[in-house]
């Protein structure tokens, strides 16, 4: 297990120089001067050559890219253009709210999806079943943002006073309350997924219900409850975990919308906000984080898979990987 | 549990079972009205072609068929009805009844270590057992088949398939006390060398502990090996019930004599076991839509004409027959299966013996080897 966690991080190392590559050049070839950005209206040419030589941006692109990977590796993203606060006190400013929604919605996710999907597995044509079927056509229909406005439509303007609609609150605060708070937005951010994910659940347990270890367990006497949970399950979650980790991106990625629909301050509303004011050492900030977020949960997405699969970690201890 | 058994009943008393796949108004009748008793100690084999619906049959007898089958008739245990109990039918499985898997790779799971998924089924059938003995016990149960104890840290996919099969037939025989155990198809997925360890481990589970065994394969080597008694299985019907030697030397059917004629004799299919059933003319009839006469009548050299596209044969005492193939002398004593068939022992579904029967004559004259 430590061997299999090694090497995925190290595989992870050029993944993430591809990525910082291609924030940098994003950052370089986005429209705008950012040294006259950073000097403001007025500054004369020695103060805007000063911020020149401080970004670096008098040395050829090559060295530029190396000097900007050396402070990013230390932990300096450089400062707002706007606000001139360092990006990554800004990062580390949104970043709890962002994570703390979408872990929210992929509970939600999870504890309603994967009991959904087996007892729709369980019970083909039952009630489940259509459920499954409703939420996965209802998912496509109606986007995170639809459902948020909604949301907030209905909470902020027909029952008013009854469930917080607006800002955050969290858990490390006050847990009762940023559940509260998080449950609307997590629930919109959930909601495309739950559908999808219900229906990979569902299909891997029909897929591994008709597997003969399943028709043996039965024939050996082991009650139906275990089989289900115990033989069934186990094995059928292995699309399953697959999948949430494309859940988990996607989620992170609706977040952005979904923030700024519940008034939520989390990288979402950063990113889209710096956008919008051309702040691009901003917005590459929030994709590096975002990226190394994925990177994370592909990290955990693999170790869970060898936690449930042997043969996997088999592999890793033959060194087959 | 189960009652206390009274020496009168079969083990185990299947009577008119019917299995159907599918379509209720256009069923697939996989077994069609099937009589099959098994006594104390005894081993029956139920041989046929590929799709002939033994798999169906056996898997039924424990309630495993999926909820797209329909089944019919009777399945007593120890003479307690099972078929439309299934509270009962759970009771029985795995304790009384176990049943071995053709393909052990696939019948074990592959997420657990080969230790959790014995340990428990002893604890399911042994509950008497604490965890240390629970753990001995399995140790004891890998050692007797003769795979070494430490492998219960193994997951499936580290075993070979052989080696698979051995804990197979560990926690068929061993892992609770059961007093029969269904086989179906237990070495078709093995080469020749381990097939032959296999059936000698068969053998001497079954001396040892005296449980009773229902057999089905394609295999005849095995059934003269394993079996005491033999039903020959056709289009979802047997056909023919005979004795092991009667098998060989008085195939009474058609369709066994079909069966039989490139296959060698009794003391060749023992040497060799290597003889699986000769493929012959033609196919298995279609089972949703069976020829309204004998379901053989399309491929029967034996062909009596009219009533046998018409009519279907009902299963009859056969009276005794010649014995054409004993060429090779009397088999080693005292094995059960070598005992030539008494009256009434021969039963087949054929028009030839009913009318031989209703003339009182002797059997078939077409009996050539
Ligand atoms: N789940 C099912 N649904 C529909 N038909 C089935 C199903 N299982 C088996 N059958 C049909 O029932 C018939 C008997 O199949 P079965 O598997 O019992 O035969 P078998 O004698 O065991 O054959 P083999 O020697 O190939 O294992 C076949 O025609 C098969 O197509
Ligand atoms: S009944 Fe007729 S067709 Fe059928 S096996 Fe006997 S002889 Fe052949
Ligand atoms: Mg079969």
């Amino acid at each position: 297990m430590i061997r299999m966690t090694l090497l995925r991080l190290a595989q992870a190392v050029p993944v993430l120089f591809a990525v910082s590559l291609i924030a940098f050049a994003l950052l370089r070839t986005a429209p705008g001067d950012p040294a006259i950005t950073l000097a403001g209206v007025g500054a004369s040419q020695e103060q805007v050559d000063a911020i020149r030589h401080e970004l670096h941006l008098d040395r050829s692109l090559p060295e530029q890219y190396v000097l900007w990977l050396q402070e990013a590796l230390s932990g300096d993203l450089g400062d707002s253009y706007t606000t001139r606060q360092p990006v990554t006190e800004l990062l580390a400013d949104r970043f709890p709210a962002t994570v703390q929604l979408a872990l929210t919605a992929l509970v939600l996710v999870i504890v309603i999806a994967v009991p959904l999907g087996v007892l729709a597995a369980l019970r083909r044509g039952g009630a489940a079943d259509h459920l499954v079927r409703i939420l996965s056509l209802g998912g496509l229909a109606v986007p995170s943002f639809v459902l948020g406005m909604g949301f907030v439509l209905l909470f902020g303007w027909y029952v008013t006073g009854v469930w917080p609609y607006q800002g955050f609150v969290a858990y490390g605060t006050d847990p009762v309350e940023a559940f509260r708070h998080l449950l609307l937005p997590a629930l919109a951010l959930a909601f495309p997924q739950i559908g999808v994910v219900a229906r990979t659940t569902r299909s891997g347990m029909l897929d591994v219900l008709s597997q003969e270890y399943i028709t043996a367990a039965r024939a050996f006497g082991v009650p139906e409850r275990r089989v289900v949970a115990a033989d069934a399950l186990r094995n059928a979650l292995l699309p399953v975990v697959t999948q949430l980790g494309v859940v988990t991106g996607l989620l992170l990625g609706g977040s952005v919308i979904v923030e700024n629909v519940f008034g939520i301050n989390g990288m979402g509303s950063l990113l889209v906000a710096s956008f919008g004011e051309r702040n691009y050492s901003v917005t590459v900030g929030v994709m590096l984080v975002i990226a190394l977020v994925f990177v994370l949960v592909n990290l955990a997405v693999d170790l869970l898979y060898g936690a449930i699969d042997p043969r996997i970690r088999a592999g890793y201890r033959k060194g087959e990987a | 549990m189960i009652q206390a058994p009274t020496k009168t009943t079969d083990l185990l008393a299947v009577t008119g079972l019917g299995v159907a796949y599918g379509d209720p108004a256009a069923p697939v009748r996989a077994v069609v009205d099937v009589d099959l008793t098994v006594g104390r100690g005894e081993s029956v084999g139920i041989v046929g072609e590929s799709g002939s619906g033994k798999s169906t049959l056996l898997r039924a007898l424990l309630g495993l068929h999926g909820s797209g089958a329909a089944v019919s008739g009777g399945i007593a245990v120890d003479g307690v009805q099972l078929a439309h109990d299934p509270a009962a039918m759970r009771r029985v499985r795995g304790g009384t009844v176990s049943m071995v898997f053709q393909d052990p790779v696939n019948a074990f799971n592959p997420a657990y270590t080969l230790g959790s998924q014995l340990g428990r089924l002893v604890a399911l059938h042994r509950p008497e057992l604490g965890r240390e003995q629970r753990r001995a016990h399995v140790a004891a149960m890998l050692d007797r088949v003769g795979i070494p104890a430490h492998r219960t840290r193994s997951h499936p996919f580290e075993f070979s398939q052989g080696q698979l099969q051995r804990c197979m037939i560990a926690a068929a025989f061993l892992a609770g006390r059961p007093a029969l155990v269904l086989a179906d198809e237990p070495t078709t997925s093995l080469d020749v060398t381990v097939e032959a360890q296999i059936v000698e481990l068969i053998r001497d589970l079954r001396a040892e502990l005296g449980m009773s065994m229902v057999l089905v394969t394609h295999n005849l080597g095995l059934v003269a090996d394993l079996c005491d008694r033999v039903h020959v299985m056709y289009a979802g019907r047997f056909v023919e019930h005979t004795t092991i030697r009667g098998l060989f030397d008085s195939p009474a059917h058609p369709y066994t004599r079909a069966l039989l004629k490139s296959a060698p004799d009794l003391d060749r299919v023992r040497e060799s076991r290597g003889s699986r059933l000769p493929t012959m003319r033609g196919g298995v009839p279609d089972l949703a839509a069976p020829p309204p006469g004998c379901p053989f009548a399309p491929r029967c050299d034996e062909h009596l004409g009219e009533v046998c596209d018409r009519d279907l044969p009902e299963l009859l005492p056969v009276p005794l027959m010649p014995a054409a193939r004993t060429a090779h002398g009397t088999a080693p004593a005292g094995q059960a299966s070598d005992t030539l068939p008494r009256p009434g022992d021969v039963r087949a579904r054929c028009h030839r013996h009913a009318a031989s029967a209703l003339s009182g004559g002797t059997a078939v004259e077409g009996v050539k080897a």
